[in-house]
């Protein structure tokens, strides 16, 4: 299928509508990213994301897209509440996969000297790999609470403080999640993996803060330059790949015995209305709070496991988170449309939210700032703070991108790792990484990511986004 | 192990990793999947005999049976900590199977994971016939 583009600016293209497209599409990219785009399958996944009943606006993807299974990767499409879906592909496996980002009062030169023993007492404190289970284990009723109540459930057992919670997307809960929804498989899978970090993709990352673009806004964050950040970035384990196999399996059925044609079976689907769509917006809350609940947590577990390392006090590491979000989810959500605000069904896959300074959502501390936007880059080269902007609410439904996007396959990065040590090079550059998986640092290798400089400066651009603040990683450990 | 070694071409695909598997017939397709996606997850599969699983599934059509009974793979050893190492076949149509699988448990620390799969999905799978024998291609999110 050929995909035909038409360039409006440097940083929007056009998908025309065409064939069974109910909307055009838009992506966020410029001339260099967009032509990696010609060479997999992301442009064919923005247009039958487009063709899905209800869809409003375009069928979104931000300059990290690339190609994902049904939706594509850095993807974002909201659905009218009546005529329209809501997609389990359309929010991914790893439902509320996001970021927290903790400041603290440590400086570059503080940690550096003692990078080796830090990142080894974070890998040995914190489980990491696939499977990984933690030393948390749920009673049924337990994780029924941890479904519902999500961050709020963690800091009520102690993990953190409630003042963490004005500084968490939603505040760590989403709303409407109901634990009578889920199977069994998907309790057994949630039982034992909070307070884990996984594997593949997923990190925790210490850094430090090398270049502010926006004093204001740094310092209204609590950033300041060669500050020591710490970044995590994981979502809801098991619990959530299990809660969406099990909704994606029962929307197929549903697709087949409503004779609903799709262009991918991966965007199986339900009105969001029907009785099948409630119950996946329910069960998926309930996973959103879990993978809150989990980085409220390993926030905890990390804090404990740096005191131990540096030997100091609370006082002196001053931990504090800065924001969590989220980036795999669908949410309903008021925006403008055609004049009026209207209540959608905002589907984000591999993209942040992002609210502009005085939404009525940001917290008091944030309301003249705008939302803090986590953009994580490769473990071998830099991320980013973003400040919401207005571009955002009229031109992405409140969304950035999530992170620099793959460019390489696994494969290709695996043998484009042979006869290289990833570790030395990394070393070299000045970064200590510790991971468990035997391909897991080949596969995430710096050169398998597209330029998260280029991805954000685009975000910045069309205005969906302002740089805050440049972090460079120096301690990594990954699953 | 009674399944063949299995022999299967894997697929590039930029964030996630796909599989292709030929059979000369439809239930050697099935194992040879089943096999072949435990080869992609882990070091050397284990082999043996323990515990018997009963597998009953129904599906729209061969593809999305062949997703659902991944899924189910998966699941034993995801869930229930189980690899599997052999699988009768009661019974195998177009939209339904019946299996037993025989089971090993799963040891951290002497199993290897290679690779984390999450989940089997249901984009650009298939299940095809053609003179050479069945094939298959399935995508599964890292």
């Amino acid at each position: 299928m050929d995909i035909k583009l038409q360039r409006l600016d440097n940083c929007r293209w056009l998908v025309p509508k065409t064939g069974a497209m109910r909307v055009p599409g838009l992506i966020f990219s410029n001339d260099e990213l967009i032509k990696r785009l010609k060479s997999d399958q992301s442009l064919v996944q923005v247009s039958n994301v487009a063709s899905l009943p209800g869809i409003v606006g375009h069928s979104l993807a931000m300059p990290d897209i690339h190609w994902g299974y049904g939706f594509p990767i850095g993807g974002v499409a909201a659905f009218d509440l009546e005529e329209g879906i809501i997609s389990p592909g359309g929010v991914g496996y790893d439902i509320n996969c996001g970021c927290r980002l903790m400041t603290t009062l440590l400086t570059d030169e503080d940690v550096r000297p003692r990078i080796k023993e830090t990142v080894s007492a974070l890998f040995s404190d914190i489980p990491t790999g696939v499977g990984s289970t933690g030393a948390i284990r749920l009673t049924k009723s337990e994780e029924a609470k941890v479904a519902s109540e999500g961050a709020a459930w963690a800091v009520k057992k102690g993990f953190g403080s409630i003042e963490d919670l004005d500084r968490t997307e939603d505040r760590g809960t989403l709303q409407g999640a109901d634990p009578s929804v889920l199977s069994e498989r998907a309790i057994k899978r949630g039982s034992d993996q909070l307070g884990t970090l996984g594997s593949g993709n997923h990190f925790l990352e210490i850094q430090s803060v090398e270049h502010i673009y926006d004093q204001d806004t740094a310092s209204a964050f609590g950033l300041f330059k060669g500050q020591v950040t710490v970044l995590i970035h994981t979502g809801s384990r098991g619990f959530g790949h299990q809660i969406c196999d099990d909704f994606l399996k029962e929307m197929s059925s549903y697709v087949t015995t409503h004779s609903i044609q799709l262009p991918d079976r991966q965007l199986a689907c339900a009105p969001v209305k029907s009785s099948l769509g409630q119950r996946y917006l329910a069960a998926m809350a309930c996973a959103a709070n879990y993978a809150w609940a989990n980085r409220q947590i390993l926030m905890d577990r990390t804090e404990e496991a740096l005191l131990k390392a540096l030997s100091i006090s609370p006082r002196e590491l001053g931990m504090r988170l800065l924001y969590d979000v989220c980036h795999n989810i669908a949410k309903i959500e008021k925006h403008p449309l055609e004049g009026k605000t209207v209540k959608l069904c905002v589907h984000r896959k591999g993209a942040t939210r992002s609210l502009p300074a005085g939404h009525p959502l940001l917290p008091a501390i944030y309301r003249n700032w705008g939302q803090p936007v986590l953009i994580p880059g490769d473990m071998g080269t830099r991320s980013y703070v973003l400040a919401g902007n207005e571009g955002a609410a009229t031109g992405s439904f409140l969304s950035a991108c999530h992170g620099a996007g793959r460019l390489l396959s696994r494969t290709q990065a695996v043998k484009m790792a042979r006869g290289r040590s990833i570790n030395r090079e990394l070393a070299n550059k000045g970064i200590y990484v510790q991971s468990r998986g035997r391909s897991t640092l080949k596969e995430e290798m710096p050169d398998a990511y597209k330029d998260v400089s280029q991805v954000v400066q685009v975000v910045h651009d069309a205005g969906l986004a302002r740089k805050v603040a440049l972090l460079k990683p120096m301690g990594v450990i990954k699953g | 192990m009674t399944i063949k070694k299995p022999r299967y071409e894997l697929l590039d695909h930029t964030a996630d990793m796909g599989m292709a598997v030929n059979s000369s017939g439809l239930q050697e397709l099935f194992k040879q999947a089943a096999a072949a996606m435990l080869d992609i997850i882990l070091e050397n599969p284990p082999k043996g005999k323990g515990r018997k699983i009963r597998v009953s599934l129904e599906g729209a059509d061969l593809t999305d049976l062949m997703v659902r009974w991944l899924g189910e793979i998966l699941y034993m050893l995801q869930g229930d900590g189980l690899v599997v190492t052999d699988i009768e076949f009661e019974h195998l149509t177009s939209v339904s199977l019946r299996a037993v699988a025989q089971t090993v448990p799963f040891k951290p620390g002497i199993h290897i994971i290679r690779h984390e799969i999450k989940a089997v999905t249901y984009h650009q799978s298939l299940v095809s016939q053609d003179g050479t024998g069945w094939k298959t291609k399935i995508i599964f999110d890292m």
